[in-house]
C-alpha cells in the first residue's frame, strides 16, 4: 500500500464544524496533501464541485440545517459533478454504517465513523486509492462506452485474486446482467454461491432467471432472499421489477411498499409507490407517499414542484370517503402548493395548472365562491394561452369539481378531436374517460380481455376474474370489462359455486353497469342478456 | 389532571442514547486535539489520556446499547460478505491507536495477509473495538490481536498479560444477561449476539473466555463459521 503522490491529490472536506475541518486538514497536510478545499454545508459543497474536480471528498453526514451528506452525494451524482473516479467518503458519528446508508438511494465509496484519527485516515484513503488504481482502466472503458473491454479487464482482476478481486467479481456480475451476458453471469454467481449463500450472489442469480424469462422462479428467488434477510433492500427492488414484468400491480405495490418501509428516506422509491398506488386506485397510500415526496424533496435534487402538484391533484380527485375521513386534506394540499410555488420557479403552463388546482382545492375546502372565482380567472388566461395537455386536464378536472359536468364532457370530446394524432396526449386523456381512446391503452385492455376470455372458456373462472380485475384497476368504469367480470361470476354460480357472495358481486356489477350505459351503448344488448341470465340463475 | 401517556421506555432510551453518542463523539474529537497540543509525558497529558479512555468506554457502551436495541427491533442489518481479515483488524487498531499509544501498550497483530473470512465487517469490527479498549485497561503491557482458521471456523482472539478474567466471569458469562448480578457485561452480551447471528451450514458463531496462553492474562475468542 501507499506510494501515492499525495501531493497531487485534490481533497474536499465538508463539515459544519470548523474545528473538524481544520483537524482533518491538518492530518491531510501531514500526509503531504497540498490541495485541500473545505465547505461548511451542502450547498457550498455542490457549488465547489461545479468548478473543480476532486480525487477524494470527505463529507459529514449531519451538516446541520439543509442537505445532509447523503443528499449532497445524490445531487453530485445526479448532476454529473463527480464521476466514478472521485471517491466520496461519508463521515458520521452514527453507530452503524448500514443504518445510515441503507435508508437512501445511493451508496458512498466508503464510510468513516467519527472520531477520526490520522492512522485511520491514512489507512482508509490508502486502501481506497489502491482500489481505484486497480479499477481505473475498467472505469475508463465504461466511460468510453466500451463495456466489452471493461468486462475483460474485470475478469482479469477477478481471476488474479488479490484484494480487488472480490469487488471486481461483484461489479463484473452486475455488468454481465446489464449487458445480457446471462450465461457468464450465471457461471459467476453459481461459483460464488458454492462457497457461501451470499445475498448479492443470490440476487444476481435471481436476475439471471428473470433475464431468461423464468419469471415465476425469479420471483420466488427474490422473495426467498427477502425472507432470509428482511433488511436487504435490493431484494425488494428485484421483487418489484419482477411483479412489474408479470403485470401484477397489486403485488408490485406491495413490493415497493416493503422497500419504502426499509428505506423511508428514499424519495425515488416514495415516488414510485405513489405512482403505482394511484394506478391501483389506492388513494390513501398514494397521498401518504406523495406527502413524503414533498417533505424529502425539500432537501433533495429529486424534489420538484410536481410532487406538491401531484399531491393536490390526487387530493382534489380523491373519492368522497377519503375526503370525508380527512377534511383537512384540501387545506393541507393548498399549503404544500403555496410552499412549493415559493421554492421552485414555475413556467406559464405550470402557473395556469396551479391556478386551476388551487381553485378546485379552495372549492373542496368549502370556500366555494373563492374556488369558482379562481377557476373563472384561470379560464380567462386559458383562452389566451397555447394549448397544452396538462392544462387541458387541469381544466377538465376543475370543471368537474365545481359541478359543470356538461361543459367538462363537451371539452373532453373537443380534446379527443384536437389530439387525434397525439397518442401521448390521448393516453393522458384516458385518465378522464371510462374507456380508453389511446392505442396503447386500448391494446392493453384488449390483451387482458383476450387472456381472461381464454381462461373463461376453459372454465377457470377465478383466474378469469383475477385477470379482468387487473384491467378494471386501470379503467374502473369500463363497461366491457365490468360485463366480463359479471359474466365470469355468473359462470361460477352456474358451475355450482354455493357462495352467496359470488352472486352478490355479480348483482353489484350489473347495478354499476346500469349506471354507466344506456340503450345507445354498443354493449347494451349484452348487458340485457346477462341481466336475464342472472335472474334465471 | 390526566395521567401522563404511557411511553415506550426503550424507544425513548434509544433516541436519547443516540444524542449522547453524538456528544461523546464530539468530546472524543476535542480531547484528541487537546492531547496533540500537550507535551507528551506531562502530568496533564496523563490526565487527559484517562479522560479519553473513559470517554471511549462510554462511547463503546452506547454503541453496544444502540446495537442491542436495533437488533431487538429487528432493525440491525446483517451483511455477510467475503473480507480480508487483516483489513478489519488493522482498521480497529488504527481506530484505537491514540488510546493504545497513550497507555503505552505494546500491541501485536498476527494474521495471514491472505486470510479471507465471511462475516459482517462492521458488526465484527465493533466487537473487536470493544475488546481492544477493555484490553487496554486490564493489560500490564502487551496485547495480541490474532486471527486464524481453525477447521471450519474463523477465530479472532485478543489476549493480554494482565490478571485475567475473574473466576466468576469465566463460569457465568454464557448465562449472563445484562443487568443481572450487578455487572452489566453489556459488551460481552453484544459480542455473543453478534457472533450468534453468524451462521452457515449448521454452524453458529460463538465467543469464549479463558485465561492463560499466549500471554498469561485474559483471552477473548470469537468464532464465526468460515
Amino acid at each position: 500500500m501507499g506510494g501515492f503522490a499525495y501531493g497531487n491529490l485534490r481533497f474536499l472536506i465538508v463539515d459544519d464544524f470548523s474545528s473538524f475541518r481544520s483537524t482533518i486538514n491538518g492530518m491531510l497536510n501531514s500526509l503531504g496533501v497540498a490541495q485541500v478545499m473545505t465547505a461548511s454545508n451542502g450547498v457550498e459543497a455542490v457549488e465547489v464541485c461545479r468548478s473543480r474536480r476532486f480525487d477524494v471528498i470527505l463529507c459529514d453526514y449531519d451538516l446541520g440545517i439543509g442537505k445532509n451528506g447523503q443528499r449532497v452525494l445524490e445531487e453530485l451524482r445526479y448532476q454529473n459533478l463527480i464521476n466514478r473516479e472521485t471517491l466520496f467518503v461519508l463521515v458520521s458519528a452514527d453507530v452503524s454504517k448500514q443504518a445510515v446508508m441503507a435508508a437512501y438511494d445511493c451508496t458512498p465509496d466508503d464510510y468513516l465513523a467519527k472520531p477520526i484519527n490520522m492512522m485511520m485516515l491514512e489507512r482508509r484513503i490508502g486502501r481506497l486509492l489502491d482500489h481505484r488504481h486497480v479499477m481505473k482502466e475498467a472505469y475508463q472503458a465504461l466511460d468510453a462506452d466500451d463495456p466489452e473491454k471493461a468486462m475483460a479487464i474485470l475478469t482479469k482482476i477477478a481471476l488474479e485474486g488479490g484484494k480487488a478481486s472480490l469487488a471486481a467479481q461483484k461489479f463484473l456480475g452486475e455488468l454481465f446482467i446489464e449487458y445480457d451476458e446471462l450465461t457468464k453471469a450465471e457461471k459467476l454467481y453459481t461459483k460464488v454461491l458454492e462457497a457461501r449463500p451470499l445475498d448479492w450472489a443470490r440476487l444476481g442469480l435471481a436476475y439471471v432467471l428473470q433475464g431468461k424469462g423464468e419469471l415465476e422462479a425469479a420471483g420466488d428467488a427474490f422473495q426467498a432472499i427477502a425472507n432470509d434477510n428482511p433488511l436487504y433492500l435490493p431484494a425488494y427492488d428485484g421483487m418489484a421489477s419482477n411483479w412489474h414484468r408479470r403485470g401484477d400491480n397489486a403485488k408490485l405495490q406491495d413490493a415497493i411498499a416493503q422497500s419504502v418501509q426499509v428505506s423511508p428516506m428514499s424519495i425515488l422509491r416514495q415516488k414510485n409507490l405513489a405512482n403505482v398506488a394511484k394506478r391501483n386506485g389506492d388513494v390513501p397510500t398514494a397521498l401518504r407517499a406523495l406527502r413524503e415526496c414533498v417533505r424529502l424533496g425539500r432537501h433533495s435534487c429529486h424534489g420538484s414542484w410536481d410532487d406538491a402538484y401531484d399531491f393536490g391533484m390526487t387530493t382534489a380527485s380523491a373519492p368522497a370517503p377519503v375526503l370525508e375521513n380527512n377534511s383537512r386534506l384540501p387545506t393541507e394540499a393548498m399549503e404544500l402548493l403555496d410552499e412549493a410555488c415559493g421554492q421552485y420557479t414555475l413556467d406559464a403552463n405550470q402557473k395556469l395548472c396551479n391556478q386551476f388546482l388551487q381553485g378546485r382545492l379552495n372549492f373542496l375546502a368549502k370556500n366555494t365562491a373563492a374556488g369558482i372565482a379562481e377557476i373563472t380567472k384561470a379560464e380567462e388566461i386559458y383562452a389566451k394561452q397555447t394549448q397544452q395537455i396538462d392544462i387541458d386536464i387541469a381544466r377538465v378536472n376543475a370543471l368537474k369539481t365545481i359541478g359543470e359536468q356538461e361543459r367538462a364532457e363537451d371539452l373532453i370530446h373537443t380534446l379527443i378531436q384536437y389530439y387525434a394524432y397525439d397518442q401521448d396526449a390521448l393516453e393522458r386523456l384516458d385518465e378522464l374517460l371510462n374507456e380508453p381512446v389511446s392505442e396503447a391503452n386500448r391494446a392493453l385492455v384488449a390483451q387482458i380481455n383476450r387472456e381472461g376470455i381464454d381462461l373463461y372458456n376453459r372454465s377457470l373462472f377465478d383466474d378469469a376474474i383475477t385477470c379482468f380485475e387487473r384491467a378494471r384497476t386501470l379503467f374502473p368504469k369500463h363497461a366491457g370489462i365490468q360485463l366480463n367480470i359479471v359474466q365470469a361470476l355468473i359462470g361460477k354460480v352456474k358451475a355450482g359455486d354455493p357462495d352467496v357472495r359470488v352472486k352478490l358481486a355479480a348483482e353489484e356489477g350489473l347495478a354499476l353497469i346500469a349506471s354507466l350505459i344506456d340503450e345507445g351503448h354498443s354493449q347494451y344488448a349484452r348487458y340485457k342478456k346477462l341481466q336475464s341470465m342472472m335472474e334465471k340463475s | 389532571m390526566s395521567e401522563p401517556k404511557e411511553i415506550d421506555f426503550s424507544t425513548v432510551l434509544a433516541s436519547s442514547v443516540h444524542d449522547m453518542k453524538n456528544s461523546v463523539s464530539m468530546l472524543l474529537a476535542s480531547l484528541h486535539e487537546v492531547i496533540e497540543s500537550l507535551p507528551p509525558g506531562s502530568l496533564q497529558s496523563d490526565q487527559v489520556n484517562s479522560l479519553q479512555y473513559e470517554a471511549s468506554r462510554i462511547n463503546n457502551e452506547l454503541v453496544s446499547l444502540l446495537s442491542v436495541y436495533r437488533m431487538q427491533q429487528k432493525r440491525l442489518p446483517l451483511h455477510i460478505d467475503a473480507h480480508y481479515v487483516i483489513d478489519v483488524l488493522e482498521d480497529q487498531v488504527a481506530r484505537n491507536y491514540p488510546l493504545i499509544e497513550s497507555r503505552g501498550v505494546n500491541l501485536q497483530v498476527e494474521c495471514d495477509n491472505d486470510l479471507e473470512g465471511y462475516f459482517d465487517a462492521d458488526l465484527l469490527g465493533s466487537v473487536i473495538q470493544n475488546v481492544l479498549v477493555n484490553g487496554c485497561r486490564y493489560t500490564r503491557s502487551q496485547l495480541l490481536l490474532r486471527a486464524e482458521q481453525i477447521d471450519d471456523m474463523l477465530r479472532i482472539s485478543v489476549a493480554d498479560d494482565g490478571e485475567g478474567f475473574p473466576e466468576e466471569m469465566l463460569r457465568n458469562h454464557e448465562q449472563c444477561i445484562p443487568g443481572e448480578q450487578g455487572s452489566t457485561q453489556l459488551g460481552l452480551f453484544f459480542a455473543r449476539m453478534i457472533a450468534e447471528r453468524h451462521a452457515n451450514a449448521g454452524k453458529t458463531g460463538r465467543i469464549a473466555l479463558r485465561n492463560g496462553q499466549p500471554l498469561g492474562g485474559a483471552v477473548f475468542e470469537l468464532y464465526v463459521p468460515n
